[in-house]
C-alpha cells in the first residue's frame, strides 16, 4: 500500500476532521489524539508521530482549522503557528517525521499540549531545523467549545496553568533527548522532580483558581489547597463558595490598599 | 616538550572580592598538593573594583583575566568566557564562594570522559564540577540567553543526562562553602533592612522562574551560537556586542512579563490578578540594576501586605467553616 503525503495528528473529539483531510482522503492519513494510548498529551503525540505512515506531520490543535490553499503549497521545511496563549496557547505545527524522530520525537511526560508544542519546536530549532512561521491565513483559530459557566472556565485556565508549571520543571531537569527514547528508565521522573512537578502544579492550579498569593499558599495548613490525586485536585464545595464570595472583594481591597499607600508616598 | 595542563579550575567574579580573596589562597594550597599541571582562571566580570593580581594569590598558575562593560551578572556568559580560555584537559567550575576541600586528585586523574562529578553539598556547591574539556564542549556549554542567577547549572546538567553522561554526585566534604544569604547571590549586597530576606527571596525566585521559561522556549546545544569576545589593548576582554544571543521579540516580551509578575506578587504578596489592575507604572520592570523598590513598597510590605495575608487566610477559614456540613 502506498504511504500518504501527509499525515495529520488531530486533537480534539472524534467528528472533527479538517477540511484538507477531507479533500484528498487517499492521500493524507488522520490520526485522532484522543483515541491513541499514552497517560498525557505529551506521549499520545509521541505515539502519534511513531505510527505516522506519511513523510510529512501535521499537528492540529483543538481549535485549529489549517486551510487547504496555504497548507498545500507549503516548501519542504518545519512550519508553525501558534494560538493566543491565554486560551491553550498550542501550536500548529508542520514537520518531517524524521526530522522529528532524530531528535526523539514528542517529550512523553509532558501534561499539557503547549507546552510539547513548544519544546518540540525548540529541539528541531536547537538540532539545526530552522522552524518558520506560517503565514497567517494559513490556520483559522476557531472559538473552541469553551466551559460555559465562568466557574468551569476558570477550572479549565487553572488546569491550564498546572500543566504550565508542571511541564516547566519537568524540561528543564529531565529534557527529552534521542538517547532517552528507548530507554523505559527514561519515563520516570526522579523522585525529587516528581515532587517537585507535584507541587509547582499545586501552587499554580490554587493561585491560579483562588487568586492566591504564593506566600500566603505555602502557610496554609496542609489539605487546605491539597496536591493532585488520580483523580485530579480535590475541589471542594468550599472553594467554590470562597471564590463566589470571597476572591473578588480580597482583591479589590489589595488593590485598593495598594493605591492608597501609593498615593501617600 | 612542555606537559600538557591536565586541570583548569574555573572561578567568575563580579563584586565578590571578599569571598574571592579567603577561596583563591585555599584553591591554590590544594592545587599545590595536586599531582598534576593546573592553573587557575579567574575572571573579574566587570566588577565596580577592578580585581587586581597582587590582591590573588601569587605563582605562575593563577591568570586573572577581565571583563569590561558588563552590565549585570550573567553567569552562563561569564562561565562560557572563563572555561572558554582554559587549556586544561579537565575543568573544574568553582563560584568566588567555593573551594575543594576533600577533593583527593585521583578523581580527577581516574575521571572518564562522559563523566561529571558535581558537588553535592545543598545551597552552596550544587554549582561546582568537575568534567572533560571535550564533554563540556559536546554540551555546548551554559544556555546564554538566562539572565542573573538560577538554573544555568541545572540546565547543564539535564542536558549532559541526556546525551549520555553519567553524573556523579560528590560527597558533601568534597567542596568547602562559605555560606552567606540570597542576597548576595542575586548580586547585591544588602538589600532593604526589615524587609530584605523577602526582597532577595522574591527576586531570586522570578529571575529563575524566567531562566526556567527560557530553557522551555529556547533550548540550548552545541549547534546555538554564543558570545565573542575581543581582546582589548590593555589586556582585557570585552564582548563583541552583536554576537551576544539574543530571545526573538515574544519570548524577550514573555521573559521580561513573567519576571514581573513573579517578582511582585512575591514580594508583596500579591495576586497576579491585582498586580495586572494596577497601574504598570507603580511597578518597574526588571533592569540591569534590578528591580526599582520604593519607599511606598517597603511600607506596603510593612503593613497592608501582612494585613491583607491575614485577612485572606481569615476568608479562607470562614469559606471552609461555612461549607462544611
Amino acid at each position: 500500500m502506498q504511504a500518504p503525503e501527509l499525515t495529520l495528528i488531530v486533537d480534539g473529539k472524534g467528528g472533527r476532521h479538517p477540511a484538507l483531510a477531507a479533500q484528498r482522503p487517499g492521500a493524507w492519513e488522520l490520526l485522532m489524539l484522543e483515541s491513541l494510548p499514552g497517560p498525557c498529551c505529551g506521549a499520545q503525540m509521541q505515539t502519534a508521530v511513531e505510527a505516522a505512515r506519511a513523510e510529512l506531520v501535521m499537528y492540529v490543535p483543538l481549535q485549529a482549522q489549517p486551510q487547504p490553499f496555504a497548507c498545500e503549497s507549503l516548501p519542504p521545511g518545519c512550519f508553525w503557528q501558534a494560538e493566543a496563549p491565554q486560551r491553550c496557547g498550542a501550536a500548529l505545527w508542520v514537520a518531517r517525521r524524521s526530522d522529528v524522530l532524530a531528535i526523539g520525537g514528542c517529550h512523553p511526560l509532558l501534561a499539557g499540549p503547549r507546552q510539547a508544542c513548544l519544546d518540540l519546536l525548540g529541539r528541531l530549532e536547537a538540532d539545526g531545523v530552522c522552524p518558520l512561521p506560517l503565514p497567517p491565513e494559513a490556520v483559522l483559530w476557531r472559538d473552541a467549545p469553551l466551559p460555559t459557566t465562568r466557574w468551569e472556565q476558570a477550572l479549565l485556565q487553572a488546569r491550564i496553568a498546572a500543566d504550565t508549571a508542571g511541564d516547566a520543571a519537568v524540561l528543564v531537569k529531565h529534557p527529552w533527548a534521542v538517547s532517552r527514547r528507548d530507554d523505559p528508565a527514561a519515563l520516570q521522573l526522579e523522585p525529587s522532580l516528581e515532587r517537585k512537578r507535584r507541587e509547582l502544579r499545586r501552587q499554580a492550579f490554587w493561585t491560579q483558581l483562588l487568586d492566591l498569593p504564593v506566600v500566603l499558599l505555602r502557610s496554609l495548613p496542609d489539605g487546605w489547597c491539597g496536591e493532585e490525586t488520580e483523580r485530579g485536585f480535590a475541589v471542594r464545595p468550599w472553594h467554590r463558595c470562597y471564590w463566589r464570595l470571597f476572591r473578588a472583594p480580597a482583591a479589590a481591597l489589595e488593590a485598593a490598599l495598594a493605591q492608597l499607600l501609593c498615593l501617600l508616598r | 616538550m612542555t606537559t600538557p595542563l591536565q586541570l583548569s579550575v574555573v572561578t567568575v567574579c563580579m563584586n565578590r572580592l571578599h569571598h574571592l580573596l579567603r577561596t583563591a589562597e585555599r584553591v591554590a594550597s590544594w592545587g599545590q598538593g595536586l599531582d598534576l599541571v593546573w592553573e587557575h582562571v579567574v575572571v573579574d566580570w566587570s566588577s565596580e573594583q577592578p580585581i587586581r593580581r597582587e590582591q590573588l594569590p601569587p605563582g605562575q598558575h593563577l591568570r586573572l583575566l577581565r571583563v569590561e562593560a558588563e552590565r549585570e551578572w550573567s553567569a552562563a556568559r561569564a562561565y562560557n568566557f572563563g572555561l572558554a580560555q582554559a587549556r586544561g584537559e579537565r575543568l573544574m567550575r568553582l563560584d568566588a564562594d567555593v573551594w575543594p576541600s576533600d577533593f583527593p586528585g585521583h578523581w580527577i586523574r581516574d575521571l572518564e570522559a562522559d563523566q561529571m562529578l558535581v558537588g553535592g553539598t545543598r545551597g552552596g556547591s550544587e554549582g561546582s564540577w568537575l568534567m572533560a574539556q571535550t564533554l563540556f564542549q559536546a554540551s555546548g556549554g551554559f544556555h546564554e540567553l538566562m539572565r542573573g542567577y538560577g538554573s544555568d547549572d541545572i540546565d547543564l546538567m539535564a542536558r549532559l543526562g541526556a546525551m549520555g553522561a553519567r553524573i556523579c554526585t560528590l560527597p558533601a566534604g568534597a567542596f568547602g562553602v562559605i555560606h552567606h544569604d540570597t542576597a548576595l547571590r542575586v548580586g547585591r549586597g544588602t538589600v532593604g533592612g526589615g524587609c530584605g530576606p523577602s526582597l532577595a527571596r522574591a527576586w531570586k525566585d522570578a529571575l529563575v522562574e524566567a531562566n526556567r521559561w527560557v530553557v522551555v522556549a529556547h533550548p540550548w546545544s552545541r549547534l546555538r551560537p554564543r558570545s565573542a569576545y575581543e581582546l582589548q589593548a590593555n589586556g582585557s576582554w570585552r564582548v563583541l556586542p552583536a554576537s551576544v544571543p539574543q530571545p526573538h521579540a515574544s519570548l524577550a516580551l514573555h521573559l521580561q512579563e513573567l519576571r514581573w509578575e513573579r517578582f511582585w506578587c512575591d514580594f508583596l504578596a500579591l495576586a497576579p490578578a491585582t498586580l495586572r489592575r494596577l497601574p504598570r507604572a507603580w511597578f518597574g520592570p526588571y533592569g540591569p540594576a534590578g528591580f526599582p523598590v520604593q519607599r511606598w513598597h517597603r511600607w506596603y510590605w510593612f503593613s497592608a501586605r501582612r494585613v491583607l495575608l491575614l485577612l485572606r487566610r481569615l476568608l479562607l477559614l470562614i469559606s471552609r467553616g461555612g461549607a462544611l456540613p
